[in-house]
């Protein structure tokens, strides 16, 4: 009757090649620290191979995200979080033009994204990250996370906002 | 204000470009554009570094978690691991290969570095490359996706693909890989196909899917060539998982199962310019009912 079991190695595998560094992005985007996220994104996988029989296949992903986020609240003193980033190394010749109309100014940009970023509401913070660095379509980080896709846009805009807003100010005060 | 938000929303999907946004809601747009120009190159620092990694668990070594082990389950099918999966996982993150991808309703046409075989991509699937190895004699590319291939003869010619792997001498046939099956068809001469240690031998004119974890029955193909080159996708008796994949790389779209039951096959062709029809001919034919909001189908019973 079920098509594709967890059970089995290559589809086993293939959850953790499509979903192992956004869930441990995921956790990342939570609480900062990354050595922390893979370990607790690592105990999520060996969650699920011991329970892949329970788990159907079209299930697998949002079991993987609840589990890893119950490790989390688990553990993890809610604290301020710092997050920082580098950029990729595999970027697409089109991410690297760098787009005429800039609006901010270049210099000290991506620190002070970092650190709007580093503020902004958890939830909010964890869906805009899941969007648009690991190019997880709204409907996933739904499905993912147990969000209705109306919640998941509302944290995509609200997210947006709030980093142009605060930009804003800061671009003012410098002025 | 509200009304800002739907054109956010949909600038964020890919929708509409930065200058329709502009149009809708003026120079915030702008300032919007930058942000998301700039987050969308990032990844954590020292990503490569801290990677989870499922063979330590698949082989029984667990790090953290230590309630609940059937020890004998990771045990028994430790072995079988095969040569495959690290011969083609090593083939996917090879540094010096080449990328080729069709775009969204585009089939791709390729000249092989040995200047005579050709692959035939289908809509939204890639192919990976290395050409120093081909250089010195290995045929080898890595699939995600379906594709034709006419092979000439000479040195053994593989296709891996993250559920099986093909290997032949000349020949011309198709692998398709969506939806967790993996379906090898055979035009002309012979292939060998290989899935978990399985193998299958396809001859011209036969086709084979995998699924389930086992080769079913052959079924037999009238077409010299696959339907999907001539603008239409043709099934017989294929998983509704892998219609549904197709349905959605060929235009675009997300299809929301629900609680559709998936376990139904598909026998038929649609259009590959029409998606009312394609929805049409597939979900009617299966009594399922579906509704079109955008970009997304919602399935229902």
């Amino acid at each position: 009757m079920s098509h594709s079991s967890v059970c089995e190695e290559q589809v086993f595998q293939e959850v953790h090649k499509s979903h192992g560094q956004s869930l441990r992005n995921f956790l990342f985007y939570k609480f900062g620290d990354l050595e922390k996220a893979r370990d607790f994104a690592q105990d999520a996988f060996i969650k699920l191979w011991h329970n892949c029989s329970k788990v159907p296949f079209e299930k697998a992903k949002s079991y993987l995200f609840t589990v890893a986020n119950r490790l989390f609240l688990d553990e993890v003193d809610h604290q301020k979080v710092v997050l920082k980033f580098q950029h990729r190394q595999n970027l697409t010749e089109s991410q690297m033009e760098s787009n005429p109309e800039y609006v901010y100014r270049e210099e000290e940009f991506k620190n002070r994204l970092e650190e709007i970023i580093s503020e902004l509401p958890e939830k909010q913070r964890t869906v805009f990250l899941l969007s648009r660095i690991d190019k997880m379509k709204n409907k996933e980080i739904a499905e993912s996370l147990d969000l209705s896709i109306k919640t998941v846009e509302k944290h995509m805009t609200n997210s947006l906002k709030f980093l142009k807003d605060n930009l804003d100010e800061i671009a003012n005060v410098k002025i | 204000m509200a009304d800002n938000e739907k054109h956010i929303i949909k600038w964020l999907n890919g929708d509409i470009s930065t200058e329709e946004l502009r149009s809708q809601i003026g120079d915030d747009a702008l300032k919007y554009a930058q942000i998301n120009q700039e987050v969308e190159k990032w990844e954590p620092i020292r990503s490569e570094e801290f990677l989870t990694s499922v063979d330590k668990i698949i082989q029984g070594e667990t790090k953290t978690i230590t309630r609940s082990i059937n020890w004998w389950k990771p045990l028994s099918i430790a072995a079988s691991v095969a040569l495959l999966l690290s011969l083609s996982i090593w083939l996917w993150i090879q540094p010096d290969s080449t990328t080729y991808y069709a775009e969204a309703g585009e089939t791709k046409e390729i000249l092989l570095p040995d200047g005579l075989s050709v692959v035939t991509l289908a809509s939204m699937s890639s192919l990976k490359l290395d050409e120093e190895l081909w250089s010195e004699g290995n045929r080898e590319v890595a699939l995600t996706g379906k594709a034709l291939f006419s092979v000439e003869p000479g040195n053994p010619f593989s296709v891996h693909t993250k559920s099986g792997e093909v290997t032949v001498l000349g020949t011309t046939f198709t692998v398709d890989e969506l939806g967790g099956s993996f379906h090898v068809a055979c035009y002309e001469g012979k292939v060998r196909a290989t899935v978990s240690n399985v193998s299958q031998l396809v001859v011209g004119g036969e086709s084979y899917l995998y699924t389930e974890g086992k080769w079913e029955d052959k079924i037999e193909i009238s077409l010299n060539s696959p339907s999907w080159l001539n603008n239409e996708s043709s099934f017989t008796n294929a998983p509704l998982k892998q219609v549904i994949e197709t349905i959605e790389k060929q235009f675009e779209v997300d299809i929301v199962e629900g609680k559709t039951n998936m376990d139904r096959r598909f026998t038929g062709s649609f259009p590959n310019d029409d998606l009312k029809s394609a929805l049409k001919i597939v979900f009617t034919s299966l009594e399922i009912e579906y509704k079109t909001e955008k970009n997304e189908i919602y399935l229902s019973e």
